[in-house]
């Protein structure tokens, strides 16, 4: 560098006016050199201090399958600017995927950022890019309130994708009961800080004509498909039930840093179902069921979860409830029953208190509850979040591959969270008929495991920790040219794979597979684990004929290395 | 890349500071131009592409303009070649078709379809969705005056094309400004003016810059999203989201530009400054006069005046400030919102203009003009703020009390009246209409100064570290 200046004029080469402002710049020598090299410092220190602590292993895996797909992509088949068009999106996805990594595995900003987050939380009261806090450190999962704040055309189609979905299983003799469940803020907006009372909950926009909408768009729909003897579908409102055990001072309806109601609440709202399905000839008659035992359980919210406050804030704290597990025939903890005529297709409301990964105890949820004010078998196809569009291709996908299911079915009761009305995908589903296992895929037997070796040709979403309430993450993967990885023999051509890509939070290595990769993966059965993969939020392929496919589970999926 | 992320702050800068301490003077635009395109590239890697074929024009364009002045003056000819003006129009046509065809149009293609369904006729479909390339609008309006200057004979051309590369992509300006005219930096990249004064004042500069971004207009920003992203906000809080986008626009833009600025400085360049304390001024003439000075003084220099100016006639001129406004709306994005955002400002700047030396504004008490002035602005910003000129109406008739908010209004009150929010907005209306530019701070640069910028400095980096995506508004234009 040259001398350092004091006092130093800066020349402005021309004489253009707005750029006056330039003449001199007053700095004595120690503070120009010391700033310089202390801002130089501070932005070393980052990557330094990820250098000696840091894991790099998911920047170097993401710039490793990055650079993969982009070769791939540039030597594939086809002309050559097609090939170079997929070699920039793949390009532009590495990119991502390796900045998301390189932020994520920074040590530095891991150190800061729940104190960070906590102060900004506690004394800002502003929330973060995922929650709201409430003055009493109540916590909001935001996509709930912003859902009430959207404006009216949000979810316009909602009516008529419902209707749609009840008339197909209206064709199959089924009866649709849709059940939309208000978020914390509908219920409890006083611990939101709105000083106002009000009198009655929050719903998002067009709640009120919802069910004259569904009505209105069924007749049309059944008219359509002359289903003129089908009954109409039913809307559930829980929110009434809520908001009624909350005026009658039965304490608050929903945990408090978790985005779920308590279980007393639910257990309420599951007494209120039953009824209304008894009432509506839904369901069969209630019988006795044993009145269950008491469980204390404790446990941390999932939106305290999710936000990663440091230990010790007040708003990362524990809360004590009571769950009652449901026992089944002989004793046994309740498990759903797949000749049930009742189904329950429902997201994280139905899975918590009765899936332990959502971290508040098992047996004792909405399906369980439902089942014992019933007094019958219940079956359950439940996923947490994205209740509008998964749960109607779930139940299709079922239906399409097992008629005889849908058959024995007498009632479907649609659970979903009530942001999903105005946020929602609410896309046609495609009622495929009977779809039979394509002879290419590849399934491993029931309680084997196969080591394989085979290309990636698709991957589902995979999601950035902090962004979901949900600890765990599966993605489905499209493996393609399957061999075994022992003796190199080709197996049946592919397969649809379901790996966990983030576990309590973490992002795992299997994150950054791409498409075009060859890997090596340990393929199991999937049924064997259903009954504990099958709640579990995932990003599904965009290939639709390959998600009808008999799914495999990966415990791991590694790059392969000859 | 933006520069309010994790990877620039802590990977890209101290790279490209190192480089441009190391690298041997002849080689540095070179890799300077390397940065840039990484930089750009980093977005989407196929917009390199482009503004490579962009500088490509322009700099055979500017050599070939070179040449032929040259000859011309060796042979003593009058007036401009049939060839020079040819060799500027194909630089001008190609920026422009550029710049037309991948910001305008969709938006062309959106009304001529909604034109001709209105008409009855049946709907043609487009199989193109053209992507914006970023900062398109900056680097063709950047790059088309160097050859412009060249013509004037007000710029040298530049035999480098490394040097010329960097200039176009020079990545501390290149997505959103300030619009760096070629003989503004023409001597510094033959030659980096690097001292630490310049590099003290840069990282003063850059800090700031960081800081009015991350601590002041993201906060803003949150209070305009909840307002503008419901209908059922009541009246007041209406009123407060328009004045909390003003304020975002203003820490987003002019923070994205002290940070070009310090950057230049750093790594040896002097950008013009682009925002001098704009929600001070009196008029909207004033307004125009602070704000984005960059943008405005281009569009003075290369449109306004050509078109005449003021010189011929009162209502010449009142035409050309219209049609100036229009195209500077025009330029801010397609949309009608932008279109109508412009002409509005064209038609108060012409009403200015006309109104007499002793009007009663003129007369008006100066704290009174500038709080309407600032008002009127804010109001206009709410165009730009809006989906659609739908969403724009809505927004003007709950600012007039005339929205349907009811009782979801108690609890979007409840949402914006935080701490937080409250303490950024207080802060931000004192630094705007109290507290000096950041040229004016950093020019005397003393060392609690210095020790306040790099607190600003880790207060912003601790903030980013909470903040997920962080993009500059000016970034979609």
């Amino acid at each position: 560098m040259h001398r350092p200046n004091v006092d130093v004029p800066l020349k402005f080469p021309g004489s253009v006016p707005y750029a006056s402002g330039w003449e001199r710049t007053v700095v004595a020598r120690p503070v120009a050199i010391g700033l310089s090299i202390v801002f130089c410092l501070g932005l070393l220190s980052v990557p330094a201090i990820d250098a000696w602590r840091g894991d790099w292993g998911a920047p170097v895996q993401a710039v490793r399958s990055g650079t993969g797909a982009v070769v791939r992509a540039l030597s594939g088949d086809g002309p050559w600017w097609r090939r170079l068009l997929e070699a920039n999106r793949v390009a532009l996805a590495g990119i991502k995927k390796f900045e998301t990594a390189v932020e994520d595995s920074s040590v530095a900003a891991s150190a800061v950022r729940p104190a960070t987050l906590d102060a900004l939380l506690r004394h800002g009261g502003a929330g973060s890019e995922e929650a709201y806090v409430g003055g009493d450190g109540w916590l909001f999962y935001r996509r709930d309130v912003d859902a009430l704040m959207r404006p009216e055309g949000a979810g316009k189609r909602a009516p008529e994708a419902i209707a749609e979905f009840a008339a197909d299983l209206a064709s199959h003799g089924v009866r649709l009961v849709f059940m939309p469940v208000p978020g914390k803020a509908s219920i409890h907006p006083e611990h939101l800080g709105s000083g106002r009372a009000f009198d009655h909950p929050l719903m998002p926009v067009r709640w009120e004509a919802l069910r004259e909408d569904v009505l209105r768009a069924w007749k049309s729909e059944i008219a359509a498909r002359g289903l003129q003897d089908a009954r109409p579908p039913v809307v559930f409102d829980p929110a009434r039930v809520l908001w009624n055990r909350k005026q009658m001072s039965r304490g608050d309806q929903y945990l408090a840093t978790d985005s779920h109601w308590s279980p007393e609440a639910m257990e309420a709202v599951a007494a209120d179902l039953a009824a209304v399905l008894v009432a509506e000839g839904a369901a069969p008659p209630m019988a006795a069921f044993p009145e269950p035992g008491s469980i204390w359980v404790s446990g941390l919210g999932d939106t305290a979860r999710m936000l990663e406050l440091p230990e010790g804030s007040p708003l990362r704290r524990e809360q004590k409830v009571v769950i009652r597990p449901v026992m089944g025939i002989g004793g046994k903890p309740w498990m759903p029953d797949r000749w049930g005529e009742v189904v329950l297709l429902g997201d994280s409301y139905t899975n918590i208190y009765s899936s332990k990964d959502l971290g508040w105890g098992e047996s004792a949820g909405l399906a369980e509850q439902l089942s014992r004010f019933l007094g019958v078998p219940v079956d359950r196809i439940s996923r947490n979040d994205a209740g509008a569009l998964e749960a109607r291709r779930m139940l299709a996908a079922a239906a399409a591959k097992d008629p005889e299911w849908l058959r024995g079915k007498k009632v479907v009761v649609w659970q979903l969270a009530a942001r999903e009305l105005v946020e929602g995908d609410w896309s046609p589903v495609a009622w495929q008929g009977e779809v039979a296992a394509s002879a290419g895929f590849f399934v491993a037997p029931p309680g084997h495991a196969v080591e394989v070796v085979a290309s990636v040709a698709g991957v589902g979403l995979v999601p950035r920790p902090g962004t979901t309430p949900y600890a765990d993450f599966l993605t489905a993967v499209h493996l393609t040219d399957l061999r075994d990885a022992a003796s190199g023999k080709s197996l049946d051509g592919e397969s649809l794979v379901y790996v966990f890509t983030m576990r309590g939070h973490r992002l795992l290595p299997e994150a950054a597979l791409s498409s075009g990769q060859r890997v090596r993966a340990r393929l199991s059965n999937y049924g064997d684990q259903a009954a504990t993969l099958d709640s579990l939020n995932r990003g599904e392929l965009d290939d639709v004929d390959v998600m009808l496919e008999t799914p495999n589970f990966a415990p791991w999926i590694e790059p392969w290395r000859p | 890349m933006v520069f309010s992320s994790h990877i620039f702050l802590f990977y890209f800068l101290p790279l490209a500071l190192a480089a441009s301490l190391l690298v041997p003077r002849r080689l540095w635009l070179g890799v300077l131009a390397v940065f840039s395109y990484a930089f750009y590239g980093w977005a989407n890697p196929a917009f390199m592409l482009l503004m490579m074929f962009s500088t490509l024009v322009d700099y055979v364009c500017g050599l070939w303009l070179a040449g032929e002045a040259r000859r011309r003056l060796s042979e003593g000819t009058a007036g401009r070649t049939v060839r020079e003006k040819l060799a500027l129009w194909i630089s001008i046509v190609t920026n422009l078709s550029l710049l037309g065809f991948f910001k305008y149009f969709n938006f062309a293609a959106e009304n001529y379809k909604a034109l001709t369904q209105h008409l009855g006729w049946a709907a043609p479909d487009f199989f193109l969705e053209v992507t914006l390339p970023l900062g398109i609008s900056f680097y063709t309006f950047q790059s088309m005056s160097y050859t412009i200057d060249i013509y004037r004979g007000e710029a040298k051309a530049m035999r480098s094309f490394a040097g010329f590369a960097a200039y176009v992509s020079m990545f501390p300006q290149l997505v959103a400004g300030p619009i760096v005219r070629f003989q503004t930096v023409a001597r510094q990249l033959r030659r980096p003016d690097r001292t630490w004064s310049a590099f003290a004042r840069g990282a003063a500069c850059f800090s700031l810059g960081l800081g009015k971004k991350v601590l002041l207009a993201n906060p803003c920003g949150k209070v305009a999203d909840l307002m503008f992203g419901t209908d059922s906000a009541g009246m007041l809080e209406s009123w407060i989201g328009m004045f909390a986008y003003s304020f975002q626009i203003y820490f987003d833009f002019s923070g994205y530009s002290d940070m070009a600025i310090g950057l230049g400085l750093m790594l040896g360049f002097r950008f013009p400054i682009n925002f001098n304390s704009p929600y001070r001024a009196h008029s909207i003439t004033d307004f125009w006069q602070r704000w984005h000075i960059s943008l405005s003084t281009w569009l003075r220099d290369y449109l306004y005046i050509p078109l005449g100016g003021s010189r011929r006639g009162d209502l010449r001129t009142y035409a050309n400030l219209l049609t100036v406004m229009f195209l500077g709306g025009l330029w801010h994005g397609a949309s009608w919102n932008f279109v109508i955002w412009g002409s509005v400002h064209g038609v108060l700047l012409a009403v200015e203009r006309a109104m007499p030396g002793r009007s009663l504004w003129a007369r008006l008490p100066r704290l009174l003009q500038v709080s309407l002035t600032f008002t009127v602005v804010s109001l206009a910003w709410v165009l730009f703020r809006a989906p659609d000129l739908a969403g724009a109406m809505d927004y003007y008739a709950r600012l007039a009390g005339l929205g349907h908010g009811g009782e979801l209004a108690a609890l979007m009150g409840a949402l914006v009246w935080k701490p937080l929010f409250v303490a950024t907005m207080i802060l931000a209306a004192l630094v705007v209409w109290f507290g000096p530019t950041t040229l004016d701070w950093s020019r005397h640069l003393t060392a609690p100064k210095a020790v306040w910028s790099l607190a600003v400095f880790w207060g912003a980096a601790l903030m980013l570290s909470v903040q997920k995506f962080n993009p500059f508004i000016y970034f979609i234009f």
